[in-house]
């Protein structure tokens, strides 16, 4: 087999248009994820009666399941009940003109809101528990405490773990195919249908996603280097 | 003393001997005439694949062993991989014929040969839901209509050349669907059309218990065929496809066709 690297560079133009997909769906998803994930960390912390195991069992069993099944299984859920579902709600929105890259993010979504509250639940854990006692002694509210201790502790000891998990959210949106999202990955692919150069096209394509990966870890690794200098500023 | 040594080992030469021939027996009704390596699937229900016994079956596995039948000077020996590898297994000569619903492609012309015979229609037709209210018998029925293809099939390509000479005429909806969701995308109006063979229409309809109609014309005509590497040998290959016309002549492709696909798919 012939390698043409003028085919790759083609490949690698028309796949780099799609990075914004690719980067919209990672990104939104781990926001989403960030903030459920936060919620179900504090639920979990402060052991908040009944939600509290229901939300870790739900935790546990979706932990197990791969994101090609979520992704599958809501597009089909999404294709038979949808409608049903819009019309009881009396919205105009049917499914045959839902975005399909939402299914995807919802999927995606699903995937960071686990593993974000697993990061934030691991970050709350390496904080002593005397000082939730002590903020608890000097008068501050659960929110207060939430706002001026934990999350200040929390957030740069988890940024790698982030940094990570946006990484693995990047490539996991290449299963956004299966839904027809044309990202990065899908658009490398429909450049080779035509000469069947498919080598070159998934070359092309692991360039984009090593790149992507490399920029958010040295990204993240200032971010974080940042943050730890200012919190041990602020506690000396 | 010595007398009875000279029949013992004369009874051990002759019990080797006998086992011995057992043994060529055997081996030759196995290895008659020249060792023929053929590059299949193995996951490509109902064409070829490993069935519960681990043993490579389905329609195209059942013509070539029949083709085999017919050689005596050949023998043919089966290797599953998936549709590319044995693209390429074939390109590098690790197997002389490739038999894997290969439809014809400039690409694939340039770097093979192909039988002289198709062996199974792969015409292609646009696939809707008549439910949904409207029928499409060409391209050109499709304007501003959605269409859903599966990303790097032939199918996306006939596409896509239909759409370089009209430029939006219709929107391409990309996607890897299974069956199921391209039948739901379908049903549910997510896509007005698709793309695809008689055969797999009719095996939509018979799994998922729908409805699906195909437009009256193909859009596109093909065949699928075998593949021959470039340096095999041409004796081979046009025993190869004497054998294929014979077996579709007496009506035995026909017969496989209906055992393995469920109907009479055969090129007329």
């Amino acid at each position: 087999m012939s390698f043409d690297l003028s085919t790759m560079i083609h490949s690698l133009q028309v796949a780099s248009q799609y990075i914004g997909t690719t980067l919209f769906m990672a990104i939104i998803s781990l926001m989403i994820g960030m903030i459920l994930g936060l919620g179900i960390a504090l639920i979990r912390l402060y052991k908040v009666k009944v939600i509290s195991p229901i939300l870790q069992t739900i935790i546990t069993l979706l932990k197990g399941v791969p994101i090609v099944l979520i992704i599958l299984s809501i597009y089909l859920i999404a294709s038979k009940q949808f409608d049903v579902w819009a019309e009881s709600m009396g919205w105009s929105l049917r499914f045959k003109n839902f975005q399909m890259i939402w299914i995807a993010i919802v999927a995606l979504s699903l995937l960071s809101t686990i593993n974000s509250s697993e990061i934030f639940r691991g970050a709350f854990a390496s904080i002593k528990k005397g000082q939730l006692d002590a903020a608890h002694s000097i008068g501050l509210s659960p929110f207060q405490t939430i706002q001026r201790v934990l999350l200040p502790q929390a957030i740069p000891v988890s940024l790698p773990m982030f940094s990570n998990l946006l990484i693995n959210l990047i490539k996991a949106s290449a299963l956004g195919s299966m839904v027809s999202v044309v990202d990065v990955f899908a658009a490398a692919k429909i450049t080779a249908q035509q000469n069947y150069r498919f080598l070159e096209a998934y070359i092309a394509v692991a360039i984009i996603y090593w790149a992507l990966s490399f920029l958010i870890e040295k990204g993240a690794g200032f971010l974080e280097e940042r943050m730890t200098r200012r919190l041990r500023r602020s506690t000396t | 003393m010595k007398k009875s040594r000279w029949v013992t080992s004369g009874v051990i030469t002759a019990a080797l001997f006998v086992l011995g021939a057992c043994g060529n027996n055997s081996a030759a009704t196995e290895e008659k005439g020249t060792e023929i390596k053929i590059g299949t699937g193995n996951d490509a229900l109902p064409f070829a694949y490993l069935n519960e016994n681990g043993e490579l079956d389905g329609y195209d596995v059942a013509i070539l062993k029949a083709i085999d039948e017919k050689l005596p000077d050949y023998t043919f020996v089966l290797e599953g991989a998936d549709f590319s590898t044995t693209l390429s297994n074939l390109e590098s000569k690790k197997v002389d014929i490739a038999a894997y619903e290969y439809e014809i492609n400039d690409e694939r012309q340039e770097k093979f040969i192909y039988g002289d015979v198709g062996y199974s229609v792969w015409d292609t037709y646009i696939i809707f839901d008549p439910a949904n209210g409207s029928t499409y018998n060409t391209f050109d029925d499709l304007a501003g209509k959605k269409i859903y293809v599966t990303t790097a099939t032939n199918q996306a390509v006939m596409a896509e050349n239909y759409l370089s000479e009209h430029p939006d005429a219709f929107e391409l909806v990309y996607g890897e669907y299974n069956n199921e969701q391209i039948v739901q995308a379908l049903t549910s109006g997510v896509v007005d059309a698709t793309l695809s063979p008689q055969y797999q229409l009719d095996n939509w309809n018979n799994s998922f218990n729908t409805s699906l109609e195909r437009g009256n014309e193909p859009v596109h005509n093909s065949n699928a065929f075998l593949l021959f590497n470039k340096k095999t040998d041409e004796k081979l290959i046009e025993a190869v496809n004497t054998g294929l016309q014979e077996l579709i002549d007496d009506g035995t492709v026909k017969k496989l066709s209906e055992q393995y696909l469920k109907g009479d798919y055969v090129p007329k």
